[in-house]
């Protein structure tokens, strides 16, 4: 048996433990820079916000209904969510983090569900109370069903943040409510394909017989069908890799020196293949750009796609490809007000196939990025790096933003007050 | 030069001097483990003042109403969350748009909760459901600073 610790609204819930005068008003919180909307409170969502929406453009609901806006304060979030699962993992030998705010507990030895019920229950309160982030579960004997009964943890307040899917007929009644597009580890192509075949549900997909699963989806969709009809078979380690890595930036005035914006750009570059090498991954084309700003007279981007003949995650090689596309497409007297770099076409770091012509010695690169990182996860992000990425005190001022909450629990001088 | 060297030498090696007793009892410990291995960690303070390392959080004092607690305007506090504020216990609240810290007195009779100063200039607070009133944490410890090093 399993439970699903999904914490509500993460990161208007982070920013609500400092501010509690924000509790019951509509809060959303944007990305890194570029202003779309990724987290909202109950309050935001009732008001209409969608996921994703640029900022811009709800210019209008937040004037009229006073809604709260925060940038993304990822040294807060990183710790919230390190104290959770730090605390979860009291309770269980195998606790398996998913995202930074989702995790599956093994409760195989509760003795039966009341039991792993009472326990998540008061995982829960402990939870509200000592760290002040709202946090529901799904229960189930597999992950995929466990992903379904904290959606419904979630939406029926009845439930008290604590949903339970332990016999046949609340998985039926539970999956028949469920859109067969929300189901877990189903894409969207997939999607397309049963839909035609007049499957809405996740239960008109879990009753059909596994050989139309096998047929239609193949391998990764079997298993899908056969965690909805209860048969454990799924571990997060097989969950699918993120599809993207985007790291991307709006800088607060247009960027004309050419260093600047290469010491810029050679951060993202770090960044992002820092966390492809964290999930194991390699890519295998990176997409790198740079905008002048949408009012400028005349739009001047620099823009390529690279292909990588041998799948890489090495951080010297995509600096390199970076470093010469920026060279060869930068322009003087231009003002850089949008750069950013996505890598995309992402697989699994076993058993790359080396090219043919490959010159780089692999073996060696590879010895070096793990000092690197090792360094780096000592000693705090990027402290050692490639000559491009050395940040002069002008470049790290590009991109300070404004309705950033404090780190309030990761930098002394940025701890609450008590008047007194 | 080369006298000055010899000479430092034999400086430097008062073992031969100090006879053969000593030489033979270092010889027989070589042969155990050294038992320095279990003693190396040093004394961590915030091991003593952190109980619950996931509940724990830090806040600067800024006033003078809790100053005959021997609690002062820069001071560092810890606070706790994860336990429940007994009559006494010391909590940082937050009350109608402010973090305060004060003395929590739980009063069912009178169906309120009082928040005590250490301070005779104060008044105490008296909360009811009508305040927006939150108890956010209680107070374990705090850090005076007697003198700042730097």
């Amino acid at each position: 048996m399993y439970a699903l610790c999904d914490c509500n609204n993460f990161f208007v819930s982070c920013e609500r433990i400092f501010r509690p005068d924000l509790r019951q008003k509509p809060v959303v919180v944007l990305s890194g820079n570029d202003g779309c909307v990724v987290a909202r409170s109950n309050e935001a969502k009732k008001l209409g916000i969608k996921m994703g929406v640029p900022f811009y453009q709800i210019q209008g609901e937040v004037a009229k209904y006073g809604i709260v806006h925060f940038s993304s304060n990822f040294a807060l979030y990183g710790d919230i969510s390190a104290r959770i699962m730090q605390l979860l993992s009291r309770y269980t030998d195998d606790l398996q983090q998913y995202s930074i705010d989702e995790a599956f507990l093994d409760l195989s030895y509760c003795s039966d569900v009341a039991e792993a019920k009472r326990l998540c229950e008061q995982i829960r309160e402990e939870i509200l109370k000592g760290i002040g982030v709202s946090v529901s579960f799904g229960i189930a004997p597999t992950k995929t069903l466990c992903k379904v009964a904290s959606h419904f943890a979630k939406k029926y307040a009845g439930y008290r943040g604590v949903c339970l899917i332990d016999n046949d007929t609340r998985r039926r009644k539970a999956l028949e409510q469920y859109p067969i597009d929300e189901v877990w580890g189903i894409g969207r192509r997939s999607v397309a394909k049963l839909q035609l075949a007049g499957i809405r549900t996740a239960l008109d997909f879990a009753s059909r017989p596994a050989v139309f699963a096998q047929n239609a989806l193949h391998l990764p969709g079997l298993n899908t069908w056969r965690e909805l009809n209860g048969e454990d078979c799924i571990s997060v380690r097989e969950l699918p890799e993120k599809q993207s890595i985007t790291c991307s930036r709006t800088f607060v005035h247009g960027v004309t020196d050419r260093n600047l914006l290469e010491q810029a750009m050679s951060r993202f570059c770090a960044n992002v293949a820092e966390k492809l090498r964290k999930q194991h991954s390699v890519c295998r084309q990176m997409f790198v750009f740079a905008h002048t700003s949408r009012f400028h007279a005349q739009q001047v981007v620099i823009q390529t796609t690279i292909t990588f003949p041998t799948p890489t995650a090495n951080t010297q090689e995509l600096l390199d490809a970076l470093l010469s596309t920026v060279r060869a497409q930068w322009r003087p007297d231009t003002p850089y007000k949008r750069a950013g770099i996505i890598l995309f076409d992402i697989s699994s770091d076993s058993g790359i196939q080396q090219s043919l012509f490959d010159t780089r010695d692999r073996e060696r690169d590879n010895r070096l990025q793990r000092a690197i990182d090792a360094i780096n996860s000592k000693q705090g992000k990027q402290a050692v790096g490639f000559m491009s990425q050395l940040q002069s005190k002008q470049a790290s001022e590009l991109y300070e933003v404004g309705a950033k909450s404090p780190a309030y629990t990761t930098r002394l001088t940025d701890i609450i007050t008590l008047h007194c | 030069m080369n006298i000055s060297m010899d000479q430092k030498l034999t400086d430097i090696t008062p073992a031969e001097q100090s006879g053969p007793e000593l030489l033979l009892a270092e010889k027989i410990h070589a042969g155990f483990p050294s038992p320095a291995p279990d003693y190396t960690e040093r004394i961590d303070i915030t091991r003593e003042i952190v109980q619950h390392p996931e509940t724990t959080f830090y806040a600067r004092i800024d006033g003078d109403s809790m100053q005959d607690a021997g609690i002062f305007s820069g001071d560092l506090v810890v606070i706790d969350r994860s336990l429940s504020a007994n009559n006494g216990d010391y909590v940082a609240a937050y009350i109608d748009g402010e973090f305060t810290i004060k003395e929590f007195q739980n009063d069912p009779k009178d169906n309120c909760a009082w928040l005590i100063p250490h301070n005779d200039k104060y008044p105490k607070i008296r909360v009811n459901e009508e305040n927006a009133f939150i108890i956010w944490g209680v107070i374990t410890h705090t850090i005076h600073a007697i003198k700042h090093p730097y």
